[in-house]
C-alpha cells in the first residue's frame, strides 16, 4: 500500500528543503518559515487528538500560549536559561493537559469542544489579569533568543521540530496509535474490545497538549515577546484551521497547513485589515473544493491511501 | 459439567415494561446454548447486561475464572471483556477506518495489552499478526486483509466483527444473530466457524432467529418470551414443545 507524504520518509526530504530557507532568505523569511514550521507542529499536536482519535478540541490555543508564555517568564522573570525555562514549559503544559483533559473527557463531540475553548478562554484571562506575572495585555518583552539570530535560532527551531514530528509518527505507529485510531473509528467497539476508552483518550489529549506546547515554547523566543493573543480563542480555531487546510487525515497534513497557513495570512494581511475574511473565504474554499485537504488532495491525486 | 457463566435471577426494566424479568441460566464449560425468542423477548437485553453494555436493575452475573467465581455486575465493559466476555453484534460493530487485519490487530492489542509498546511499530509485531493470520484465516477473510472495512460487504462485515470476538480467546462468547442479513452461503460458512469453535470447547451463548442454525448448533436450546424463560432443555425437545409454538405464532 501507497504511503505517500504519510511515511516518515517524507520527513526527511521536508527537513532538507525547509534547511535551506535561511542560507537563501533574509531575516524576514526566516522567521516567517519559522513561525510557519511551529504552526505546523501545533496542528500536527492538535491533529493527534482530531485526526486519529476523533476529538475536536477548540482550546489548543491554551497549551500553544502556556507554552509561550512559561518560557518568556522563565527567561525574563526567572532568570533561567532556555533549556530549563524549556523543560518547565513542557512540564506545565502536560499538567495543564492532564487537568483540562481529565475534565473536559467526560463528554465527547460538541460538549468536548466547548469545554476545551472555556478551559483555554480561562487560561487566557489568567494572562490578561495577572499583570506582576504575565505582564497583562501587554505581554512580555526582551526574550532571549538562544544563539541570538534569527537565522541561527531557526536550526534549533528545525531540529527541534523535526524531532518532536518524528517521535510523534514514532508513536501515531506503535500499537498506542492504533488504539488511537480505534477509538476514532468506534469508541464503543474499542471498550468492548478491551480499551479503557477514557484512558486511550485522555493520553492522547497529553500527548497532543504536549505537542503543541513545545511549538509554542519555541515561539516566544523566535519573536522575542509574547502577548495574551497566542492563548485567545482565536488561535485555536486558526490551529483547527491550518489541519483542516493541510488535511486532517494525512500525518504530516497539519504541518503544511500551518507552514501554508503562515503565508496566506501574510499575504492576506498585506492586503487588507480584513485578513480574516480572506482566511476565512479560503478555508471555505479548500472545504468545498478539497475536502481532504491539501495533501490530503495530493495523496489522493497521486493514487495514494490516507493514513 | 462446571459452569462458566451464571446468570441469576436478572431483571431490566425500561420504564413500567420488564424487557428481562428474572432470568436465570448457566453456560457450562464446552457448550453452545441457543437462546431464541421473538421479538421483543428479551434476548439482545440479555446479551447487553452480561457484557456490561447495560446495567440490571436486579440480579447479578458471574463468571468463572483461574481460582474462583467473580461478580461481573455492573462493571465497566473493557473490564468484563479483559476477563473474558467477548461479544460479537448483531449489526456488525467494527473499526471502519482500519484495514480487515488492523481490525484484529487492535483487538489483539487490547487484549494483550500490548499498547504500552510504544517503541514497537503496531504492524511489526509478529506475535500478533500470527495470531491474526489465524484468526483471519478461520473466518475466511485473510485474502482481504488490507482491504478497508468500510469497504466490505455486510456478510464480511459480520465475520470480521465475529473474528474480532474472537481474538481473547474468551472464557464464554456471546454472538447476537450471527446469521441475520446473511446469503446461504455466508450462513453456512458461520455455521462452520461455530463448529470449529464448538471443537475448541468455547463456551457460547447464541441469540439466533434462524431456528435450523440455533437446533443444529447448540447443545441446549432457551427460549425466551416477554422477558422471561418460556422453554429450556435439549433442541429436540424443546423443537417439539407446543409453548414456543404459541410464543411465535399465538395460536
Amino acid at each position: 500500500m501507497a504511503r505517500i507524504m504519510t511515511g516518515v520518509n517524507w520527513l526527511i526530504p521536508v527537513f532538507a528543503l525547509l534547511a535551506v530557507v535561511p542560507l537563501v532568505a533574509g531575516p524576514f523569511y526566516s522567521r516567517l518559515v519559522a513561525t510557519g514550521i511551529l504552526y505546523g507542529v501545533a496542528a500536527v499536536g492538535f491533529n493527534v487528538l482530531f485526526g486519529y482519535t476523533g476529538l475536536l478540541s477548540f482550546g489548543h490555543a491554551m497549551f500553544w500560549g502556556t507554552g509561550a508564555y512559561v518560557v518568556a517568564i522563565g527567561t525574563v522573570k526567572l532568570s533561567l536559561g532556555f533549556p530549563q525555562s524549556f523543560l518547565l514549559a513542557l512540564g506545565v503544559v502536560l499538567l495543564l493537559a492532564l487537568v483540562t483533559g481529565y475534565l473536559s473527557l467526560r463528554h465527547t463531540k460538541i460538549y468536548f469542544a466547548m469545554l476545551t475553548l472555556a478551559f483555554s478562554q480561562l487560561v487566557y484571562a489568567v494572562a490578561l489579569k495577572w499583570r506582576s506575572v504575565t505582564g497583562a495585555d501587554e505581554g512580555i518583552y526582551g526574550i532571549p533568543r538562544p544563539l541570538g539570530d534569527i537565522e541561527d535560532y531557526y536550526y534549533v527551531v528545525l531540529v527541534v521540530s523535526f524531532a518532536t514530528l518524528f517521535l510523534t509518527w514514532k508513536l501515531l505507529r506503535s500499537p498506542l496509535g492504533l488504539a488511537f485510531r480505534s477509538v476514532r473509528d468506534n469508541p464503543y467497539r474499542a471498550e468492548v474490545v478491551g480499551y479503557s476508552v477514557n484512558r486511550v483518550r485522555l493520553v492522547s489529549f497529553l500527548v497532543s497538549g504536549l505537542v503543541t506546547g513545545i511549538a509554542g515554547a519555541l515561539y516566544s523566543p523566535l519573536q522575542s515577546s509574547i502577548n495574551p493573543d497566542s492563548l485567545y480563542w482565536t488561535f485555536s480555531a486558526a490551529i483547527v484551521f491550518m489541519a483542516i487546510l493541510g488535511g486532517s487525515r494525512v500525518f504530516l497534513g497539519p504541518f503544511i497547513g500551518g507552514l501554508v497557513y503562515v503565508f496566506i495570512q501574510d499575504i492576506a494581511m498585506g492586503l487588507t485589515e480584513y485578513w480574516l475574511l480572506i482566511t476565512g473565504l479560503i478555508l471555505g474554499a479548500v472545504i468545498f473544493i478539497l475536502p481532504s485537504g491539501i495533501v490530503g488532495f495530493i495523496v489522493k491525486l497521486a493514487g495514494g491511501d490516507e493514513e | 459439567m462446571k459452569p462458566v457463566l451464571i446468570v441469576e435471577n436478572v431483571r431490566k426494566y425500561y420504564g413500567r415494561v420488564a424487557a428481562v424479568d428474572g432470568v436465570s441460566l448457566t453456560v457450562p464449560e464446552a457448550t453452545t446454548i441457543g437462546l431464541i425468542g421473538p421479538n421483543g423477548a428479551g434476548k439482545t437485553t440479555l446479551l447487553d447486561v452480561i457484557s456490561g453494555i447495560t446495567r440490571p436493575d436486579s440480579g447479578s452475573v458471574k463468571l468463572a475464572v483461574e481460582g474462583g467465581v467473580v461478580e461481573i455486575t455492573g462493571k465497566p465493559i473493557s473490564v468484563i471483556t479483559m476477563l473474558g466476555v467477548a461479544r460479537a453484534f448483531q449489526i456488525p460493530n467494527v473499526f471502519d477506518g482500519l484495514s480487515v487485519i488492523d481490525n484484529i490487530r487492535t483487538a489483539i492489542i487490547a487484549s494483550k495489552r500490548l499498547y504500552k509498546s510504544i517503541s514497537r511499530n503496531y504492524d511489526s509485531l509478529t506475535e500478533v499478526d500470527e495470531d491474526a493470520k489465524g484468526i483471519l484465516e478461520l473466518v475466511g477473510l485473510y485474502e482481504k486483509k488490507d482491504v478497508k472495512a468500510s469497504n466490505l460487504s455486510h456478510g464480511e462485515r459480520k465475520l470480521l466483527d465475529i473474528a474480532i470476538a474472537l481474538v481473547a480467546r474468551p472464557r464464554v462468547l456471546l454472538l447476537d444473530e450471527p446469521t441475520s442479513g446473511l446469503s446461504a452461503l455466508e450462513k453456512g460458512r458461520i455455521t462452520s466457524i461455530i463448529e470449529s469453535l464448538k471443537k475448541e470447547r468455547i463456551p457460547m451463548l447464541i441469540v439466533e432467529h434462524d431456528l435450523d442454525v440455533v437446533f443444529s448448533v447448540s447443545d441446549r436450546v432457551i427460549a425466551m418470551h416477554e422477558g422471561k424463560i418460556l422453554v429450556e432443555g435439549d433442541p429436540e425437545s424443546v423443537k417439539a414443545d407446543q409453548r414456543l409454538r404459541y410464543a411465535y405464532f399465538g395460536e
